[in-house]
């Protein structure tokens, strides 16, 4: 009954929970929450047990840089959780604060994207882990429909669309019509995949150890699917593996191109898989008006011009495409009222 | 508005005017020298969509995803910011019927529908004036109030403790004007009981309370206001038992007569004595029990072992003296 009582003080929120950041959009506000999945977690050997030191943003920055006594983790990995507990009091957190200081412990709805391809295990998972993070009421939606719904695609209409989802864990691709999902696939190919790519071939070429936060940046600088015109250049900072010094080299864009060619193809495999169990009818529909690209592997450079060029199709990458399947969560709230949770297969 | 403002505002129309999305990519593609055909094979487009974006007529491509995707990309192989197209298109759009049937609204009025505003702290007021309450009687009366009290009349709660003790008052001083009582109503019991003893009726009103000499005359007067309270008829007299209380340590003491009324409500003070006299059978509850000596009847009571919970004893007291317990 408290529960409640709370609830009616909670604004309902849309939480994208991804492998590499979790996005909440507070009903009738807004995005209010763009924070990496990351917890910091001290050891207390005095008492024996373990405590949150830190979330987000600040546990991010040290990831590959704590002592021996906190360890730094993400808690999900492939989209899906691997430690329940972290993700518990990751969400908590997060929560509290996407509403901000208020008298009352918040107790909203919440619709949790999670992916295509994810087990009723694994999603029962992710519903009691929200429901632990004080959720009165949890409702799931797969991630590709939210997402082409963060787009503003045309789900309602009786017309295919093709939405490609990139995420930190996994790449989702479906098609849709009439609100509900057509075919879908997930592949465990997204933005870690880049960066342990980068890492390996650093490592094959160099000799020279970099990590995940080297990595990252990297990806975002100079990190492109599609050879380009102009060639861009970083130096990094990384461990010889030789001389076990630390050492400064420079990669280019082309390096980096290459480097990510096995999970792009990874990528484009899915796509075209898609697009061969599409009904015909849709595969039109979507070869008119093209393929959209959400998620943050959406922004990796010429990400688009690869997929136009392996598939033939237009591709377009949606408006603020980090943010899509969040602000498509929070659209399905919005609808939930009038049309009930059974719309979009809400869960 | 100054004269300046307004002919601010008429250059961005002019100019608005002028940057139609279309005629900037049609204007770029002309001074590239490119045909439309090339651009849609560049694009991956019909050249149906392409004839559609240079001539603005966005409605044929869908979504605005769409649109605005194209658009973007356009704009790049043409070497046009893709800034200045899409703000070129959101001033055309803004001017475009909203589409239809679309399952998304929009979320401007996302906080009115929850109610984000002033009723919410409306109903918080209402919880916190309720708690707030139910507090004050706890706190206040130690229980939740009975009804059959609130029932027999407000004299019953406004029994007087004056602050300085009436001298030389006597057990039979008590007049029935010092503390008005309503009433009593006779069930159908008492009825009978007065049917049958009316033959000998009493002689004269036993006096309810028995005061021993340490005992201030205030306390006096409060035991008689109780004894009076909870005395029956007289008729029914013969049934009441009396209670005496020593209290060897503070305790706190609460009795009630069948009728649930209390006839000792109190904290009892070390070296206090209360005596207390109604219709049996009458519930004891004690504070501290081993501080409190019982005579019920001039016969000593033990309160037995079953009874007590802790420091704390309930029972009740029937005619006989044997405790036993209220439920």
């Amino acid at each position: 009954m408290l529960k409640s009582l709370r609830g009616y003080f909670s604004n309902d929120l849309s939480i994208d929970l991804g492998t590499a950041n979790t996005l909440i959009y507070l009903r009738g506000k807004g995005i209010v929450l763009n924070e990496p999945s990351v917890v910091a977690i001290r050891e207390e050997t005095a008492r024996g047990g373990r405590a949150v030191q830190a979330v987000g943003a600040e546990a991010k920055n040290m990831l590959g840089r704590t002592p021996g006594n906190i360890t730094a983790i993400r808690p999900l990995k492939d989209g899906v959780i691997a430690d329940f507990t972290v993700t518990e009091k990751m969400l908590q957190h997060f929560i509290k604060k996407a509403h901000g200081s208020r008298y009352f412990r918040p107790s909203p709805r919440v619709l949790v994207c999670v992916p295509y391809g994810s087990t009723q295990v694994e999603r029962r998972a992710i519903r009691e882990s929200a429901e632990g993070a004080g959720a009165r009421k949890v409702y799931l939606i797969e991630e590709p429909m939210a997402a082409a719904i963060g787009a503003g695609m045309p789900v309602h209409e009786a017309r295919g669309s093709m939405v490609l989802d990139v995420g930190g864990g996994t790449s989702e691709v479906a098609v849709i019509s009439l609100n509900g999902i057509v075919y879908a696939a997930s592949v465990r190919v997204g933005g870690d995949r880049f960066d342990e790519a980068i890492i390996a071939y650093v490592r094959r070429n160099y000799g020279i150890l970099i990590g995940e936060a080297t990595s990252e940046r990297i990806k975002h600088d100079i990190g492109s699917a599609y050879p380009g015109e102009e060639v861009r250049e970083i130096s990094v900072k990384g461990r010889n593996l030789s001389e076990g010094v630390p050492r400064s080299f420079t990669l280019n864009s082309n390096e980096i191109l290459e480097a990510l060619q096995e999970p792009l193809q990874g990528i484009v495999g899915a796509v075209k898989a898609a697009l061969e169990q599409t009904p015909p009818e849709l595969g039109a529909d979507v070869a008119e008006r093209g393929i959209v690209l959400t998620g943050g592997g959406a922004m990796l450079r010429d990400l688009d011009k690869l997929l136009m060029e392996e598939t033939g199709l237009p591709v377009v990458i949606a408006d603020e495409p980090l943010t899509c399947v969040a602000r498509g969560g929070g659209k399905v709230l919005e609808l939930m009222d009038q049309h009930g949770p059974g719309l979009f297969g809400l869960e | 508005m100054t004269d300046k403002d307004e002919s601010t505002g008429l250059s961005e129309q002019v100019e608005a005017f002028q940057s139609l999305p279309g005629e900037l990519l049609s204007g770029a593609r002309r001074n590239r020298g490119w045909s439309r055909e090339r651009v849609a094979q560049e694009l991956n487009l019909d050249l149906e969509t392409v004839s559609a974006l240079e001539e603005d007529r966005f409605d044929a491509l869908g979504a605005a995803v769409f649109a605005r995707g194209h658009l973007r990309k356009y704009a790049l192989i043409m070497g046009l910011s893709p800034d200045t197209v899409l703000s070129a298109y959101d001033a055309v759009a803004a001017e475009l019927p909203a589409p239809t049937g679309s399952p998304a609204p929009e979320l401007a009025d996302a906080s009115t529908r929850r109610g984000g505003g002033a009723w919410r702290w409306f109903i918080a007021a209402l919880v916190v004036v309720a708690l707030g309450v139910l507090i004050w009687r706890i706190s206040s009366n130690g229980d939740l109030p009975e009804p059959d009290i609130a029932a027999e009349g407000p004299g019953v709660l406004q029994v007087p403790v004056p602050s300085e003790p009436a001298l030389s008052v006597a057990p039979q001083a008590v007049k029935p004007d010092v503390i008005p009582l309503p009433e009593p109503t006779q069930t159908e019991d008492q009825r009978s009981v007065t049917t049958e003893t009316v033959v000998e009726p009493a002689p004269a009103p036993p006096t309810p309370v028995v005061g021993d000499d340490d005992t201030t005359a205030a306390e006096i007067e409060v035991m008689q206001a109780e004894a009076v309270e909870s005395a029956p008829p007289p008729a029914v007299l013969t049934d009441t038992v009396r209670v005496e209380l020593v209290f060897s340590a503070d305790s706190w003491v609460e009795v009630r007569d069948p009728r649930g009324r209390r006839l000792i409500y109190q904290l009892g003070r070390q070296g206090d004595r209360r005596t207390i006299a109604g219709e049996p059978p009458l519930r004891v509850f004690l504070g501290f029990v081993d501080g409190v000596g019982i005579t019920v009847d001039g016969t000593p009571l033990q309160v037995p072992a079953e009874r007590r919970l802790g420091k704390t004893a309930r029972f009740t007291i029937p005619l006989d003296g044997t405790p036993a317990s209220r439920r």
